[in-house]
């Protein structure tokens, strides 16, 4: 049980490391790629798939407070949005099939455009002033997330087929 | 007890919510102060974001090193002629400045400006809004200090040091987020007023009387210094358009581009404030 939990804070960890790293890589390459690829929803999403709610609760947590901490704004509304996509997208999916690629895509489409939307509406009324949308770029953050999670989840799934 | 056990996960997801809650609600309305906890997460993630800067660096620069060398002679060329007229414009101004005070005092205060100044550069954007802040890679252990100004290559005012203050990364908070503000006045008609960011690529001047002389399009603004932070006389802006505000009608509603491009900022000057200023 012990381990079971230090192996998951230690996947955390690294997953989390991991995507920060990607995120900067991206920030440094591409002006406006953070806005179109939400690298940290799209870990949230994968691990929330994979391991539960808590689990996408605690690195929604996670995540959220790092995209905080490295923005001008309201620290904790990112992770406020992002526990509550972690936990939604873990428990939901124990209840409903995702076990194709197209229902996948459609699921965290829906729920990552519901945590936009939840950030929008957030940032709008505690900032009380206009949200910064990137030119309307950041619309197409759902459709990536979406795409790039159910990429990773079935490349999962392909290798751990092949390791058994 | 069996009903908590059972619902186990709602209770912590209940309770995540309920940080997240108490976070926002310390920061309201102002915002101003930097939790313990933001600190902390800065503080263990910004050196991850330097060394991927550094990679991107570091392969950009492999790439220029060894593939990409042609032109850089005529650059070199063209540098070495920018620079030698920067030298003489400097010259120029030293002399210029012997009319109004003493050589001596003149050397001294430009050697202590250049060893007060810290060229850093800009590692990461705003993840929320990039017309925020930014971050760069020089921190405490470099002497930086929260409320020192930056300034771009240009000597036009960026922003300013606003925290978390890491060991080798600071967080800036640039002059076109909306909680930023500068005393400026106007070159030549001397309004004078607050500049405001308006988070996207503009700010705003207020407090400028309608009464007061009329601003022109492309009148340069500076820095006042009433702000006890930002240092007098540097360029921040120029006009774009002023006409009467119809929501408050005693003052002008002025739009304002910044003089930094941030598409082009890369190497940014950090200089101390006048608060530091007066007290050395």
């Amino acid at each position: 049980m012990r381990s079971r939990f230090l192996l998951d804070v230690f996947l955390a960890v690294v997953a989390l490391s991991i995507s920060f790293f990607l995120y900067s890589i991206l920030d440094n390459l591409v002006w406006y790629g953070i806005y179109v690829v939400n690298l940290f929803s799209v870990i949230v999403v994968v691990l929330a798939i994979k391991e539960g709610a808590v689990f996408g609760a605690f690195l929604g947590t996670a995540c959220g407070l790092i995209q905080d901490a490295f923005s001008g704004g309201i620290f904790g509304i990112s992770g406020l949005t992002k526990t509550i996509l972690g936990y939604s997208v873990g428990r939901i999916s124990r209840f409903i099939d995702i076990s194709t690629g197209y229902r996948k895509v459609v699921f965290i489409f829906l729920l990552s455009s519901g945590e936009l939307v939840l950030w929008i509406v957030l940032s709008a009324f505690i900032r009380g002033q206009k949200v910064f949308l990137a030119d309307g770029i950041v619309v197409l953050q759902p459709a990536v997330t979406s795409v790039i999670s159910s990429v990773i989840l079935a490349l999962e799934h392909r290798l751990s087929l092949r390791r058994s | 007890m069996v009903f908590l056990k059972k619902k186990k996960e709602l209770f912590l997801f209940l309770a995540l919510i309920m940080v997240h809650l108490i976070f926002i609600s310390f920061q309201l309305p102002g915002g101003t102060e930097i939790s313990y906890m933001e600190r902390a997460v800065f503080f263990v993630y910004s050196p991850i974001q330097n060394l991927a800067h550094k990679v991107i660096q570091g392969i950009s620069a492999s790439w220029e090193n060894y593939f990409d060398l042609r032109g850089v002679r005529e650059e070199n060329q063209r540098l070495k002629k920018e620079l030698f007229f920067h030298f003489q414009e400097i010259r120029f101004l030293e002399e210029q400045l012997k009319f109004y005070t003493s050589e001596k005092f003149i050397k001294e205060n430009f050697s202590r400006f250049r060893n007060s100044l810290i060229p850093a550069r800009i590692i990461g954007s705003d993840p929320v809004n990039i017309y925020q802040s930014i971050t760069i890679d020089k921190g405490s252990l470099d002497g930086i200090r929260k409320n020192m100004i930056v300034c771009d290559k240009f000597g036009n005012l960026v922003g300013r040091v606003m925290g978390p203050v890491s060991l080798k990364e600071s967080k800036i908070k640039l002059i076109t987020d909306s909680t930023s503000g500068v005393h400026v006045i106007s070159r030549k008609s001397g309004v004078v007023g607050l500049l405001v960011g308006k988070s996207d690529y503009l700010a705003e001047l207020k407090y400028a009387l309608s009464s007061g002389p009329e601003l022109q399009k492309d009148e340069e603004l500076l820095t006042t210094g009433y702000d006890g932070i930002y240092q007098p006389g540097i360029s921040v802006g120029k006009i774009l358009s002023s006409f009467q505000d119809t929501n408050m009608p005693v003052f002008q509603k002025i739009i304002v581009r910044p003089n930094f491009q941030f598409s082009k900022l890369d190497i940014v000057a950090v200089i101390p404030s006048l608060t530091e200023e007066t007290i050395k």
